[in-house]
């Protein structure tokens, strides 16, 4: 094998953007439900001067015309506001993102929100206390919806062996969830806080407010892969039924479009910072950090509900040779917050720490032995990333930005 | 009671955290210094609150600039970590040091720094948080959890003898919600002779008021919030009191 | 008013404050780090922060206690501050017996606090200058104290009290051309810089 060969068919060359810590290894994303394996990703956009495609769009995005968005905001709020009941979902776990959209949509904009919540795996007791907080000071209705944790936990491991991505079946069900509750109790319209795009993904997408809907297009059982594999052999392999994969089938497309559902992204219209979503979720919905720094990251206000999402970004790293600390102090270059040299300082101090906390409760969750966890691990290196120092007897990148 | 503002930096802005997180940008330190010492300040704490973080210490020549100009006693922490350090900030314009992540690692330290520059100028910065009915002491600005309790700790600066202990409460800093009254109470029982300046929380003057009856000849506040977001201003804060 | 002003560099004390304070009020300063012959400033200045007997062996260790009473015999005026005024006394007891520039006759001693009370004088605090006293005018203003330690002296020497947890200290003394402050004036915002002005003026 080609010392440089990507075994995800990334860029065989490691680069990092000019502007921000972020390499040209970061995919940009994938639909989840056709996932079979890790091969052949695509990498994000970057410029002529090596400038990545969340970069420019962060430069974009001085020059919109925030007033003008906030008009359109407005607007949208007109129209679909209620006397009564609900008039829109905003999902999420009560962290600082879903906190701040769901508290500024209800008291700035006059909209009556339902919060939806798809669980995290296991609730850590700061995660846990912000969700009761979000309600409790914040002021909202919540329905917290728990899929079934059997199969949930089944399909998280499938989903570390299979892809690497343990936390596959948890954004599918993030991304249901909103639509689909809004689908049940015939609310109109969804609004989601970020765009994705801003992270990475076809420039385009942030031009439009809205969620394609498409991505719920009718799917035939026979189509969707869940932890790299098909429903079928996950139903005959571990006794289950087709009803218990509700929650990770789109909802039928037919009755979206009658009931005319949309689904926004607030970040459209509202310019996103979410070191400022974290000071408005702490003033106004009792949001509180991590008592104790995230590993992997400098941070402590940002992965704090889920036990289990530490090791979404340890795998990302271990493919990608992207941890946490990478991806938050991108994202605060980009808000103006750290400098770049600053942010090359934090990735060399944290990025790719392994979590240990709450390691135990992670092999206990999806039942696997720590010596199979390594033995998952190490066949994900990719040797353009990875190689092992036999001196130190350990692990190394091949390349670092600093 | 003294009434101390303090005023983080990061870079060139001065920043305001909750919890000892963000870094949001409220203004420019030279304005809001001497705006402070001319409402009748009586004394400064100028933080650098990512000294530790990055390994620099970027504040000092900013600290050189506007000392010039302001009367009263400056303290500078962030990132002091070496006897050189203290000799530069004394130079800068310093008068007090606070040693925090140094202290912690070595205590040593903080007895050579008093015997060399006086230990009323050696100041004990200690950020605290409550985990599980205990007081932990933490560095690096709230990341890191030192794992030592805060009376053993504060018992062991008493004996070093430095000038004072800067106390932080984590769990209310940024808030606006007042003082940590249970922590501010627990340290009255203990009677540590040792001054300090009990810092976090301050969101008006009843929250100062509030706290009154444990403040003794020598002890005093550090204001950050109540100031930076203008909810109230010096002069008005030292009528009252 | 005199200008042309001297601080006594001896490792000891927040030199770069007091120069800053100087030159506000118009001086023009030079660090003085060693005993020379010709001396050509009008005032020399003694800061002081830390302890008696260690800031003591600096300055002898440098022949400044030479310097300093030489200039003294020469009526200059000599301006101590805080352990710098400590340190015109005949004796200083912190840690060792070690004797002061004996300018004024007097020694020190630790100041008393009980169990719930602070170990250390710091903060501003009212000063009482004494009747026809040529500071009267400065009378029960506040200064900034940070001091563990303060001076006995004889009445006539005596020129402001202070006190520390309602035990009355002395905080200025002087004699012929020797002037020194407990107090930090160079820190006591412009009442201070005032002080030190009118001392200047007083002095010239």
């Amino acid at each position: 094998m080609n010392k440089n060969f990507s075994l995800f068919g990334m860029p065989e060359t490691i680069k990092f953007c000019k502007k921000c810590t972020i390499s040209n290894q970061r995919p940009s994303s994938t639909i989840e439900f056709k996932a079979q394996n890790t091969n052949n990703k695509k990498g994000i956009d970057f410029d002529e001067n090596f400038i990545c495609s969340p970069c420019t769009y962060a430069t974009h995005k001085e020059k919109i015309d925030w007033e003008k968005r906030d008009e359109e905001l407005l607007k949208l709020c007109d129209k679909f506001r209620k006397k009564s009941g609900y008039d829109i979902v905003v999902p999420g776990s009560g962290g600082k993102d879903s906190a701040y959209a769901a508290h500024i949509l209800k008291y700035k904009y006059g909209m009556n929100p339902l919060t939806v919540t798809w669980a995290p795996h296991e609730y850590t007791d700061i995660g846990w206390k912000n969700f009761i907080n979000w309600s409790k000071i914040g002021g909202f209705d919540n329905i917290l919806f728990s899929p079934n944790g059997r199969l949930h936990r089944i399909l998280t491991r499938l989903a570390f062996e299979n892809l690497l991505h343990p936390f596959q079946p948890f954004i599918i069900g993030q991304k249901i969830i909103g639509p689909l509750m809004a689908s049940k109790f015939d609310i109109p319209l969804v609004f989601y806080g970020e765009n994705p795009a801003e992270y990475g993904n076809n420039i385009k997408d942030n031009e439009s407010p809205k969620m394609d809907l498409e991505f719920f297009s009718n799917q035939k059982k026979e189509d969707i892969y869940l932890g790299g594999k098909k429903i079928d052999e996950i139903m005959d392999q571990f006794n289950f039924r087709l009803n218990d994969f509700q929650p990770y089938m789109a909802p039928d497309l037919t009755k979206i479009k009658k009931n005319n559902l949309e689904v926004h992204y607030l970040g459209y219209y509202l310019k996103w910072d979410q070191q400022e979503a974290f000071y408005y979720a702490s003033e106004n919905t009792g949001f509180k950090i991590n008592p104790e720094r995230t590993e992997g990251t400098y941070s402590k206000y940002v992965g704090l509900d889920d036990k289990i999402e530490r090791f979404h970004f340890y795998t990302y790293f271990i493919k990608y040779g992207i941890g946490q600390a990478t991806w938050d102090t991108a994202q605060e270059i980009r808000t103006d917050k750290i400098t770049r040299e600053e942010g090359i300082a934090l990735v060399k101090k944290f990025d790719g720490e392994f979590p240990e906390k709450y390691f135990l409760d992670f092999l206990d969750y999806i039942d696997l032995s720590k010596d199979d966890f390594w033995k998952c691990i190490d066949r994900y290196r990719s040797p353009h990333l990875w190689n092992f120092d036999n001196k130190e007897k350990k692990w190394k990148l091949n390349k670092n930005i600093f | 009671m003294r009434i101390i503002p303090k005023i983080d930096i990061k870079n060139d802005y001065v920043v305001k955290s909750i919890n000892l997180e963000g870094v949001r940008k409220v203004g420019n330190p030279n304005d809001l210094a001497q705006k402070y010492y001319h409402d009748g300040a009586d004394e400064i704490i100028f933080m650098d609150v990512v000294a530790s973080l990055y390994g620099r210490n970027n504040i000092f020549d900013l600290i050189k600039k506007f000392s010039k100009d302001i009367f009263i006693p400056i303290t500078v922490g962030g990132g002091i970590r070496t006897l050189q350090d203290i000799e530069t900030a004394l130079y800068s314009g310093a008068d007090k040091v606070s040693i925090n992540s140094a202290g912690l690692k070595n205590e040593n330290f903080l007895k050579e720094a008093s015997k060399e520059f006086g230990s009323s100028t050696i100041v004990s910065s200690i950020e605290v948080k409550k985990i599980e009915n205990q007081w932990y002491c933490y560095y690096e600005f709230g990341r890191e959890n030192s794992q030592i309790k805060l009376l053993d700790w504060i018992s062991k600066i008493n004996q070093i003898g430095c000038a004072e202990v800067l106390l932080t409460s984590i769990d209310k800093e940024g808030t606006r919600n007042g003082f940590d009254l249970e922590l501010i109470e627990k340290i009255h029982q203990n009677n540590f002779n040792i001054p300090i300046i009990y810092s976090g929380g301050c969101g008006n003057i009843d929250d100062i008021i509030n706290i009154k009856k444990y403040i003794l000849e020598g002890d005093g506040i550090s204001l950050s919030s109540i100031l930076h977001y203008n909810l109230e201003n010096l002069k008005n804060i030292k009528k009252c009191l | 008013m005199i200008k042309n002003v001297g601080i006594i560099d001896y490792g000891c004390g927040n030199i770069h404050s007091l120069k800053c304070a100087l030159e506000k009020i118009g001086c023009k300063v030079t660090f003085i780090n060693h005993n020379k012959e010709d001396v050509k400033v009008d005032a020399l200045f003694l800061p002081g922060v830390g302890a008696f007997d260690i800031a003591m062996k600096k300055i002898k260790s440098k022949n400044l206690d030479v310097l300093v009473q030489s200039e003294s015999k020469k009526g200059k005026l000599i301006f101590g501050i805080c352990l710098g005024m400590q340190l015109l006394v005949s004796e200083g007891v912190e840690n060792s017996i070690q004797s002061g520039l004996n300018l004024i006759n007097g020694d020190t001693y630790r100041l008393k606090f009980k169990n719930n009370e602070k170990n250390i004088n710091i903060g501003w605090k009212n000063t009482e200058f004494i009747e026809e006293n040529f500071l009267k005018e400065f009378n029960d203003e506040k200064f900034y104290y940070v001091h563990s330690y303060a001076v006995k002296t004889k009445d006539e020497n005596i020129h402001s009290y202070s006190k520390f947890n309602n035990q009355k200290f002395i905080s200025s003394i002087t004699k012929n051309n020797i002037v020194g402050f407990q107090f930090h004036p160079e820190k006591s915002g412009e009442l201070g810089l005032n002080l030190i002005e009118f001392v200047l003026k007083a002095h010239s």
